[in-house]
């Protein structure tokens, strides 16, 4: 399978603060490559120089072949790349269904005169929005106003957003964090049903999911990346041990 | 929309209404500061833009207009330009504003409003100075107060329908996604600083037509009306009237015209007043008139609807400016 998106030498720093350290990474199309590492490592980082929110310090990162971190931030979902936070990111006092909508509309306008239509005018961007909200199992909630949602919901909602960009790959930043046990599981398996259509870069912090629908995992660790391999070569590594029980602080 | 469509039949119940009470051009004034309010609201309430600057294309636009009609030229001339005048210069000057945002966002529009003050001020010559610029010719068929009124009228009723229609298009919802959460609003693929900047001329661009009528309402545009504090009074009414609704600055345009009105013939020192309207209006009622009167409403109709469901769940509505 080809490589559709690759990383070379991405580097961060903060100050005298390095956080992350030249990061190499390929992720192949139609796979689920995850990045995995202690708090702190610098993956939320890693994410945020792929998705041009924070400026680079080194190093670039191309997708289908183009430079992605020199980009205005605003231009990353028209080349393809869809990312979600870490911290829900969301419009609080819109509908779901406007939240969606909006992400929707962003990619699928035919141009400025678009803008000033009715919204209920766009029969195709309703269609894929609501679809995207069954998705995510959020239906019964269209007309909620995000802020009124569960944080289970709002995680389901940030990914429907991220989805909604019409992308190519998406980078999901620990989706699962703070889910309980069956939110956790509803979130894995709609990520694993997601692989079938999309490659996905996925953060995860908890090692035990990464392991059952991961293709590839990275490992960083301190703003390196420690290890690559299949989830069974990363289980047998002792290095991410180590890190994990955080002997090499 | 439905609920719009009420509101615009109750303004124009009280557009029918007002010259009752009041003489003709003050009941103009109360519509041609209604565009102002709800204009201004467009970027201050929808799209989460503090400006302290509008009175700036208000000045500009009813100067140009002005000077035209002395000029004698006609009205079908004159208007548009002061519009477009309007829009060039708060298209110039929002390109800079939009770079910034928070308090250095309020401070340049403040900024460029003394800027263009100063010019009006010492460009005596063209703008009256300090005296103003008076001596503005309506043109013949507007001649008569009631007809100016109802010519004033029906601009203010296209002003309302045309910003309706923005601020429920897709480009009104853009606006809000910029108020309610400007990084996800790019990272989903808007280029903010380009809306916010459409933003800012919408308003200043129907602002500007609000100037244009004014010029001809006392045949004068004196020099207070491009002075900050003008400004500060057109904020005074988004908040009186309350900036979560988009008819709400209309309750605050008129009741600051029918105060200033009111109270400035017995009372000179009357803006102490507005100012402790003012400190009432920010301490106790956030939301402004617009939420008393709608929260009023909901208390007597809540019986007969679903009581766990509140009856204001659109979300076709900007929010308060709460700081
Ligand atoms: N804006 C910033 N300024 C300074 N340091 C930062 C900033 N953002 C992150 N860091 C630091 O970078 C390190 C990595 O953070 P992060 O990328 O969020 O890690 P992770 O997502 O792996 O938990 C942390 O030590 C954090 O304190
Ligand atoms: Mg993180």
């Amino acid at each position: 399978m080809s490589i559709v998106l690759s990383c070379k030498g991405l580097a961060k720093t903060y100050g005298e603060d390095r956080v992350v350290k030249g990061v190499d990474l390929d992720v192949r199309a139609g796979h689920i490559h995850s990045v995995i590492g202690p708090n702190g490592a610098g993956k939320s980082t890693f994410f945020n120089l792929i998705s041009c929110q924070v400026p680079k310090t080194a190093g670039s990162a191309f997708f289908e072949g183009q430079d992605i971190t020199s980009v205005a931030p605003h231009d990353l979902p028209h080349m393809g790349v869809s990312r979600c936070f870490q911290r829900t990111n969301v419009f609080p006092k819109l509908t779901i269904y406007e939240n969606v909508w909006a992400a929707v509309f962003a990619r699928m306008n035919g141009g400025p005169v678009d803008f000033l239509k009715t919204i209920a005018g766009f029969g195709a961007v309703k269609d894929h929005a609501e679809e995207i909200i069954t998705r995510v199992g959020l239906a019964h909630k269209l007309h909620d106003k995000a802020e009124t949602l569960s944080h289970g919901q709002s995680r389901m909602l940030e990914v429907a957003v991220t989805l909604a960009g019409v992308p190519r790959i998406i980078l999901l930043d620990e989706p699962t964090q703070g889910l309980a046990p069956e939110a956790t599981h509803e979130m894995t398996d709609l990520i694993k049903e997601l692989a079938a259509e999309y490659t996905i870069l996925l953060i995860e912090h908890k090692m035990h999911i990464v392991m059952g629908i991961s293709d590839v995992i990275s490992v960083l660790n301190l703003g390196e990346k420690i290890a690559e391999g299949t989830p069974d070569e990363i289980q047998k590594n002792q290095m991410v041990q180590d890190a994990y029980l955080g002997r090499l602080r | 929309m439905m609920q719009n469509k009420y509101l615009l039949l109750i303004t124009l119940a009280f557009v029918v209404v007002i010259p009752m009470f009041m003489p003709p051009s003050t009941s103009a004034e109360m519509l041609i500061f209604g565009i102002i309010a709800v204009s201004t609201n467009i970027m201050v309430g929808y799209t989460g833009m503090l400006s302290f600057g509008q009175a700036a294309y208000f000045g500009i636009a009813a100067y140009t207009a002005g000077l035209m009609l002395k000029a004698g030229m006609p009205l079908i001339l004159a208007a548009p330009a002061g519009v477009l005048l309007a829009l060039v210069t708060s298209g110039i000057v929002g390109y800079f504003c939009v770079k910034r945002t928070g308090l250095y966002f309020i401070c340049l529009t403040f900024a460029f409003n003394q800027m263009f003050y100063f010019i009006a001020y010492v460009w005596t010559d063209v703008t009256g100075g300090e005296d103003g610029l008076p001596g503005i010719p309506r043109p013949d068929f507007l001649n008569d107060d009631i007809t100016f009124y109802v010519f004033t009228a029906v601009v203010f009723f296209a002003c309302m329908i045309a910003m309706l229609k923005i601020v429920n298009s897709p480009l009104g919802l853009v606006f809000k996604l910029i108020r309610e959460n400007p990084n996800r609003a790019e990272a989903i693929g808007y280029n903010i600083q380009l809306f916010k900047w459409f933003s800012f001329v919408i308003a200043s661009s129907f602002t500007g037509v609000a100037g244009t009528i004014y010029a001809m309402v006392y045949s004068i545009v004196p020099i207070d009306q491009i002075h900050w504090l003008k400004s500060g009074d057109i904020i005074f009414m988004l908040l009186f009237g309350g900036s979560g609704s988009f008819f709400g600055p209309l309750i605050g345009a008129a009741a600051y015209i029918w105060m200033s009105d009111t109270f400035s013939v017995i009372w000179a020192r009357w803006p102490l007043m507005m100012g402790v309207v003012f400190v009432f209006v920010v301490l106790f009622m956030r939301g402004g008139m617009a939420e008393l009167i709608s929260n009023i409403y909901n208390r007597f109709k809540k019986p007969n609807g679903d009581p766990e469901k509140p009856d204001d769940t659109s979300t076709d509505k900007p929010v308060e400016v709460r700081s």
